[in-house]
């Protein structure tokens, strides 16, 4: 018999209000009156330090069961929370009548000393979860799938960029064909608006043609007088 | 104390005491996301007031006065409307969690864990929905059909069979 077996139905009523977010103030005053001495107050603080230790683990399992998920390992339903796969043994506790497919809201706490109920064993990982997990981060909207469509746009650009390189003069680009050595240069570059040396439009002061190093095949700089 | 020495002193105490923090601050904002958030602010103040603390006395006890107003000023500025415990009576429940030694919350955890195992799967997953996710208990009662009244009167029911199944646990170990 525990320490919560000996105490009122009352006591107890008003620990389990303690643990709810929607407590009223006259339960927690009672509670407060009612703890009045030692023994009380340290079940009280037994009793809530139970709570909270309940849900830490909980919540630790729950974030195991999110990362296993993840990985494409499902939890069975008799996943004991447990992680590290230790068998239970001592108290087996009747099953819960109070979920739906009882018909009762009451709980019996009667324990089924003779039938002790073996947890099962967590899920080993398996070829086909492996598989799937892998399948999974390349499918369409899955992070693989994103970062390469990230990385081919990447390449596009890039590619996009090397083939049509941009100088550093723009001007060399913007001048227009008045001022070309179209007639002494390659037919190539007479498209580009190249600005004779010494001559200049009105607006603009004259670009001096220094050469470009790459892409120079048909110019021949020997011929040229200047 | 070198920084080192320091750090570890306080990462020990403070991983020792975690527990019972959360716990004491539960208790005082009773939902248990709001008493993570609070203890790991409390553990901000902790460390920045950490040469305040006196190693002669208890560091849970010291750990719980700064719980104690990081909670409250945390209700305040999240204005969450819950009822409250008194203030002298928080200063009592501060006395009395501190008063637990280490060692003993440690073992009553760990027969907690063993006790959780042996409830029957359909009980372990009323405890996955209600505390395992961020849904309420009354968005879960909603889900099965149920009223909250009957939800909490479950969890009630779950707690008194873990609280016994932890006394005796650890009434076996003493032995």
């Amino acid at each position: 018999m525990s320490r919560l077996d000996k105490t009122s139905p009352e006591f107890e009523s008003l620990l389990a209000a303690a643990c709810r977010e929607d407590a009223a103030i006259e339960e927690l005053q009672e509670l407060e009156r009612m703890a009045n001495d030692s023994a009380s107050m340290r079940l009280l603080v037994d009793y809530m330090q139970l709570d909270a230790d309940l849900q830490w683990l909980i919540r630790r399992q729950s974030n195991v069961d999110k990362c296993l998920a993840s990985l494409g390992i499902e939890a069975a339903s008799g996943t004991p929370l447990r992680v590290e796969g230790e068998e239970a043994d001592g108290m087996d506790f009747a099953a819960d009548p109070g979920l739906p497919a009882m018909a009762s809201d009451d709980i019996s706490l009667g324990d089924d000393l003779g039938s002790r109920a073996k947890p099962p064993a967590l899920p080993r990982p398996s070829l086909a979860g492996a598989w799937q997990a892998t399948a999974d981060l390349f499918y369409v909207g899955g992070p693989v799938f994103s970062y390469t469509v990230a990385l081919v746009f990447m390449c596009l650009l890039l590619l996009g960029f090397w083939m049509h390189k941009i100088s550093p003069n723009r001007s060399w680009y913007l001048a227009d064909g008045t001022n070309s050595t179209g007639d002494r240069l390659s037919s190539d570059y007479n498209s580009r608006g190249l600005t004779d040396p010494g001559e200049s439009s009105n607006d603009r002061p004259a670009p001096v043609f220094v050469g470009r190093v790459t892409g120079m095949a048909a110019a021949k700089w020997s011929d040229e007088p200047n | 104390m070198a920084d080192d020495d320091r750090n570890m002193m306080f990462a020990s105490l403070f991983r020792d005491c975690y527990r019972q923090l959360l716990a004491y601050v539960h208790l005082l904002v009773r939902n248990y996301a709001d008493a993570e958030d609070v203890v790991q602010q409390t553990s901000m103040v902790l460390w920045k007031k950490f040469d305040e603390y006196d190693p002669d006395t208890s560091f849970v006890a010291w750990a719980c006065s700064v719980a104690r107003f990081e909670a409250l000023n945390f209700l305040k500025q999240r204005r969450r409307r819950r009822a409250r415990f008194s203030e002298a009576f928080q200063l009592k429940l501060a006395e009395a969690i501190s008063g637990v030694a280490v060692a003993e919350v440690n073992q009553r955890t760990a027969a907690l864990e063993d006790c959780v195992d042996k409830l029957p799967e359909s009980q372990r997953e009323l405890l996955r929905r209600c505390f395992g996710g961020s849904e309420s208990v009354a968005d879960v009662a909603r889900e099965l059909g149920r009223t909250t009244h009957s939800v909490y009167s479950s969890l009630r029911n779950i707690r008194h069979k873990l609280f016994e199944c932890v006394e005796q646990s650890t009434a076996e170990s003493d032995k």
